[in-house]
């Protein structure tokens, strides 16, 4: 059993759904996400409700998703809306819980950033947790650059220093930091010039080496800057000091946060009265079980939205 | 005891007016049922049948939630009251029937199911309308909610364990958001006696993490409990605690501490052994060299990047200390071996700036720091600011040294030893301490008997480390320990799915069907640092497809090869352009996206059990879909 790529986290979509080789079950792992979060994001918002792509569609029966997956979807979805009391009242305690409301400010990140200038880096983010960034040209010169190399590394080719060192360079040369290194280095003595080659050579170092090689091999490099920027493990500590910084100022941050969790569970509750797919008009009518299957699952299978999202995601897959 | 022809003729309307109501007759229903009400109100007066009570139990109820049901907004006060008042006969009745406290319920009453749904249908509606106060609570709703709410609980059965647990949590909202008020504080405690403990134990997580509340008649109840809690159940709270003993808030800190000292007069040994084992795991989930990797990438960030000074000694101070303190296993010796000598340099260095910058009373800054523009024009204070600066270079560049030595050396970790990284978990041998996510509401668990020595490290992106427990069964616990990743969201969607699992178990719907949510045992062991119970025989469905395609020779990524021959510029098109790019690369992809198919074929003995794996999958990802909707499951 091949394990070493299976809690491979972030970013890695079809990594976070297993299958049991006896059983033949789907199991979920990693519940970072919760309550839209990955929907209301800036930069890639997912806009399928759940992965039902054409590879988990064909291993199913022969008529796809007609057939047991839609009955069993329908008869699910009935038993959970018609117990939505105790449901909406777990999620109202999870959202409201002192430990966990703060990760919602992460979806409003526009007036987290009013509200603490520092933290403007981190919130202005496509994903909560990113940090530099996050300007289009970055993301455009990452697949530009990258492209040629990982194509034809192909597969789980290690990465080695060596490639480590060309990084390196490049990222001396990306725009944003030319573009810092410039302004800054009219105020700055030959100091700041140092510091700022230590610092590109620390963030592309530890970026190489947490870096799985094998999301490259996917995605062909044009992810592989986004995880970069991702996916090194110190950006996650821009969690832990939102926390803290939650705990000091509190009573201020509580407005926003009890606003940000009615929504939240206001949206639950739609979804469970079937409230949630608003008509032409723009008004809810509550839709019955049947109909908001189907409603859903034309979302999470039209060509419209899966082509939209993070690549990634696989939606190809 | 024969049920008199009065008794049995008023069943039968009773059942006549339920068909009225599901065939779509409602006026007609609603009218004929409050007449009925009455009736048997009036029945009532005369003579005390218990099966006339419990004909009673139900037509309120049924009056109220027919009422609550044609007015699903129930703003207007005339219905509220309307609904109240047939809740509360209902509930009245119950109450009537059993003692609460002196004995369970009065031997001679019947148990039905109407009577648990009649308290907690009346306790739900009270607990709502306290909540639609407009300024303030309606304490009285809370106090009759409460009352409701702890008699619902204690009668509760297996059946209504998923409504069961919503009264537990109401109850909790109750108690925390208005168990100041002395009313509300008098009635909680009073219930609390009635609720046995065991109940609580699944919402542990939730009674916890309030645990620093400040309120005193809050804190007090809520301590109560959980002292309580612990002196019968004292494996249950070992993890959780020994989290909240790392917290970084202060009050959380210190009232777990509190609680941890109450545990401690009477399961000392059980007290010390769960310290023990958290603290070490954690030591193995993350080594020093992994701990100054991280630190030392966040710190050059926020100076480098941010210009924030203040921010990077908040970083790097904590990790010096550490050093000083000197290294207690091998590993750590042989990282003060090789890093020791330039960490204390840096450490000087990062010194004598702090000294500096501080020096006639200038504060370190929080912004710009990098650019080093001090605060004061002062001719004195600009020399000690170019000192200052020049000391913090210094420090880097001895950083900047060790980190990309341990840059090199990380992806060495491979397997680790005991005996290297923690002597302590390998010396210790039959604890009380409970194998994690094994405990039992009636009190059973596995002991953990030792830890195996050698500890694999999986060579994924944080590395976490796959251990094995030896149980006092004999059988072999494994776990993932990661690092980097607070599991406690994950903890709380778990007991969701515990949820779920509940109430696809009860109805009639999807009970033969087997739908149930995989779970796996999590248990947090800081804010960073937590066990994942080890499913076995998963795999993750994208490295299925990757051994998959690479036995059929197929490009891994060929589908979106096939997108980027097309359109190399395919971020930049417009939806549609995307979507037709998209299509045609998914038609011209060589096996039609069939690869999870010929897995399950493939891998299958005989078409029966292709056929059940089949529909398992099926099964499993549909049900998944759906909750994982309503969750708002995002990254899959």
């Amino acid at each position: 059993m091949s394990y070493s790529k299976i809690f491979d986290t972030a970013n890695r979509h079809p990594s976070n759904l297993m299958l049991h080789s006896i059983s033949g079950r789907i199991l979920h792992i990693d519940f970072g996400d919760c309550f839209e979060v990955a929907m209301h994001r800036e930069k890639f918002p997912e806009k399928v409700p759940f992965r039902l792509t054409r590879m988990l569609i064909n291993a199913m029966e022969v008529s796809g998703v007609e057939g047991s997956y839609r009955s069993t979807c329908e008869r699910t979805m009935g038993v959970l809306r018609d117990n939505k009391d105790s449901l909406v009242t777990m999620l109202e305690a999870f959202v409201h819980d002192p430990l966990f409301s703060w990760r919602l400010l992460n979806q409003d990140a526009g007036s987290a950033a009013k509200k603490s200038p520092q933290r403007k880096d981190s919130s202005e983010n496509d994903r909560p947790f990113t940090r530099n960034s996050s300007s289009s040209d970055l993301l455009s010169s990452a697949i530009d650059e990258e492209n040629e190399e990982d194509v034809d590394q192909g597969n789980d080719g290690e990465k080695t220093v060596n490639t480590g060192e060309q990084k390196i360079r490049r990222n001396s040369s990306r725009p944003s930091h030319r573009r810092r290194s410039q302004s800054l280095s009219v105020t700055m003595g030959s100091h700041a010039a140092k510091s700022l080659e230590i610092y590109s050579n620390i963030q592309s170092l530890a970026a190489n080496l947490t870096t799985s090689t094998r999301i490259a091999s996917i995605t062909m490099g044009s992810t592989a800057k986004q995880n970069v920027i991702d996916g090194s493990i110190a950006g996650k500590s821009v969690k832990r000091e939102m926390h803290t910084f939650l705990d000091e100022k509190e009573m201020e941050a509580k407005e926003v946060l009890n606003e940000k969790a009615l929504k939240v569970i206001q949206r639950v509750n739609d979804k469970l009265s079937g409230t949630d797919f608003p008509g032409p008009d723009g008004e809810l009518l509550p839709v019955d079980v049947t109909e908001q299957v189907e409603l859903l699952i034309n979302q999470a299978t039209s060509s419209e939205h899966l082509c939209q999202l993070f690549i990634g995601w696989c939606a190809f897959w | 005891m024969v049920p008199n022809r009065l008794n049995i003729q008023h069943r039968l309307y009773y059942a006549y007016i339920k068909h009225l109501w599901l065939t779509n007759r409602n006026d007609e229903a609603m009218e004929r049922l409050s007449k009925l009400c009455d009736v048997v109100e009036l029945i009532r007066s005369c003579e005390r049948d218990l099966q006339n009570e419990s004909l009673r139990v139900a037509c309120w109820l049924k009056l109220g939630d027919w009422k609550l049901s044609i007015s699903p907004s129930f703003l207007s006060n005339e219905t509220q009251s309307d609904v109240l008042s047939c809740y509360r006969k209902a509930a009245v009745n119950v109450w009537e029937a059993y003692d609460f406290k002196t004995t369970h319920y009065n031997p001679s009453a019947v148990k039905t199911s109407n009577d648990y749904r009649a308290l907690h249908s009346w306790a739900l509606i009270n607990f709502r309308l306290s909540q639609q106060g407009i300024c303030g609570a309606n304490y009285e709703h809370v106090i009759a909610a409460v009352q409701g709410f702890v008699r619902a609980i204690s009668l509760g059965t297996k059946r209504w364990s998923a409504s069961v647990q919503q009264d537990m949590l109401n109850l909790l909202t109750c108690l925390f958001k208005y168990g100041h008020h002395p009313g509300v504080h008098r009635v909680i405690n009073e219930g609390l006696e009635m609720v046995t403990l065991e109940c609580w134990l699944g919402c542990t997580p939730q009674l916890l993490a309030r645990i620093h509340i400040q309120t005193p008649n809050i804190r007090s109840t809520l301590h109560t409990l959980l002292i309580k809690l612990g002196a019968k159940h004292p494996q249950a709270l070992m993890y959780p605690l020994s989290v909240l003993l790392k917290s970084t808030v202060v009050e959380r800190k210190v009232a777990a501490e509190s609680l941890m000292n109450s545990l401690k007069a009477h399961s000392n040994a059980l007290v010390e052994e769960a310290l023990l084992v958290s603290g070490e795991l954690i030591r193995v989930a993350i080594l020093w060299l992994e701990l100054w990797h991280e630190g030392l990438e966040e710190a050059s960030r926020l100076y480098f990047g941010d210009g924030n000074v203040s921010s990077m000694l908040d970083v790097l101070l904590p990790l010096h200390e550490q050093l000083e303190k000197g290294p207690s296993t091998r590993r750590e010796v042989d990282f003060c071996e090789s890093f020791g000598r330039d960490l204390s340099e840096a450490h000087n260095y990062i010194r004598q700036y702090m000294r500096l910058a501080t020096f006639n009373g200038g504060v370190i800054p929080t912004q710009g720091g990098f650019v080093g523009q001090g605060a004061h024009d002062v001719q004195l204070s600009r020399r000690h600011n170019a000192e200052a600066d020049q000391a913090l270079h210094d420090a880097w560049d001895k950083y900047y040294i060790v980190f990309r030595r341990i840059n090199k050396q990380i992806p060495g970790l491979t397997t680790l030893e005991l005996s290297q990284v923690s002597p302590s978990l390998q010396n210790v041998h039959k604890l009380e301490l409970g194998v994690p996510g094994t405990y039992r509401v009636d009190g059973s668990y596995v002991k953990i008997e030792r830890f195996n020595p050698i500890v694999q490290v999986i060579t994924s992106k944080q590395r976490p480390r796959k251990i094995v427990l030896l149980g006092s069964d004999g059988k072999d616990y494994v776990f993932l320990l990661k690092g980097h990743e607070d599991l406690r969201q994950d903890e709380r969607v778990m007991q969701l799915f515990g949820l779920v699992n509940a109430l696809l178990a009860r109805d009639r719907r999807t009970n033969n069907y087997d739908l149930n949510i995989q779970r796996y045992v999590i248990t947090p062991l800081s804010h960073h640092v937590g066990l994942v119970g080890w499913v076995p025989h998963t795999e993750t469905i994208h490295s299925h497809i990757r051994d998959y395609r690479e036995s059929k020779k197929i490009v891994l990524n060929m589908e979106n090869r096939e997108i980027m021959k097309m359109a190399p510029d395919y971020e930049f098109l417009t939806v549609l352009q995307k979507v037709e790019v998209f299509e045609t690369a998914l038609e011209r992809a060589e096996n039609q996206g069939r690869d999870l198919y010929d897995i399950l074929f493939l891998k299958s003995l005989d078409s029966e059990e292709w056929l059940e794996r089949r529909t398992n999958y099926t099964m499993s990802t549909a049900v998944m879909s759906m909750v994982g909707y309503i969750l708002g499951l995002g990254d899959r």
